[in-house]
């Protein structure tokens, strides 16, 4: 209750001071206990805010990134950030994948792994060779069938 | 407020698209035979099988740094188990060739030369040669596919399998 009342007082006190009417003496007076109260209401919030009492209070607030300042300046971090990790991504991706081909000499043969070059270089031998049958034949035919289509367009 | 901060602004962005690009898109391609279907084929898959004969050569080997080649490989495998499965990758793999020898029996794939698309290693181009026979459509029982990669022309590779051929004798 005495809240309340503390209150009212306050509020009639704020609206005399906006309305100017107010003597010196009541004003610095008035100023002090606005200073110094600890009743919460928007009037009160107002009148400390018109009299520079809220300031220390609303730059504490502002560490977040309100105004647009702060927020490029941060953009600008997390951007040069990010360019800095995908460049040295890219870098460590391009050496990797720049590696030459690797050495590597196997043969399969009856289920059995070979690594010995003379034993895969003579089963590579040996299945060229018997492909080579194949292709000389295939690439004989058509060569044939080439001939008999020029000769049939002669006609 | 600073203007300077909003001039500055729009070039980290610049910086930023660049960098993605240059990631993303900057690079050379691995290794030649990545992309191809027929490296599943040619990693030893079917190797656990007898009657699979499979050879693999990369890298610093003699033999092929003397015939401008850095990768080549081989494999005789049986038509009736394997035909379909590698005639397929072949197939793929030859939609986007340059160069084409293609001959049918039967219906069947019976042989077949494709020169696949170049691609660059360390800004040096590489060449990719893909052959593929069934010798089933010739009374024979195995199917062939040879892969080589390098600087090598086509020429050289036609002159290279037939000396191998008959060094083999």
């Amino acid at each position: 209750m005495n809240n309340n009342q503390d209150i009212e007082l306050l509020l009639y006190d704020i609206e005399r001071w906006f309305d100017c009417k107010m003597t010196e003496d009541e004003e610095k007076q008035f100023k002090i206990a606005l200073a110094s109260t600890s009743l919460n209401h928007p009037a009160i919030e107002e009148a400390k805010a018109v009299l520079g009492f809220n300031t220390i209070k609303s730059v504490k607030k502002s560490l977040k990134p309100d105004s647009a300042f702060a927020l490029h300046s941060m953009w600008k971090v997390k951007l040069t950030a990010a360019a800095l990790i995908i460049a040295v991504l890219s870098i460590v991706i391009k050496l990797s994948l720049t590696t030459e081909t690797p050495d590597e000499c196997f043969a399969f043969v009856n289920g059995q792994c070979l690594t010995n070059e003379e034993d895969v270089m003579r089963l590579m031998m040996q299945n060229i060779a018997d492909l080579n049958e194949g292709v000389n034949e295939a690439q004989q035919e058509i060569a044939e069938e080439l001939e008999v289509l020029f000769q049939d367009s002669r006609l | 407020m600073n203007n300077n901060d909003f001039h500055s602004f729009p070039s980290v962005i610049k910086w930023l698209i660049l960098t993605i690009i240059f990631a993303f898109s900057g690079g050379n391609l691995i290794y030649a035979q990545n992309g191809l279907e027929i490296n599943s084929i040619l990693n030893g898959r079917f190797s656990t099988d007898p009657k699979v004969t499979e050879t693999y050569l990369s890298g610093n080997n003699k033999f092929l740094k003397s015939h401008n080649l850095t990768v080549f490989a081989t494999l005789k495998a049986p038509a009736s188990t394997y035909r379909q499965t590698v005639e397929k990758a072949v197939l793929r793999d030859g939609t986007s060739a340059i160069g084409k020898q293609v001959r049918y029996k039967g219906g069947k794939l019976y042989f077949a030369l494709f020169i696949l698309k170049p691609v660059k290693s360390e800004g040096v181009k590489i060449n990719r040669y893909l052959y593929y026979l069934n010798n089933a459509a010739n009374d024979g029982t195995d199917i062939f596919l040879v892969y080589l990669e390098g600087k090598i022309g086509e020429q050289k590779v036609s002159e290279l399998i037939r000396k191998m051929a008959q060094n083999s004798k």
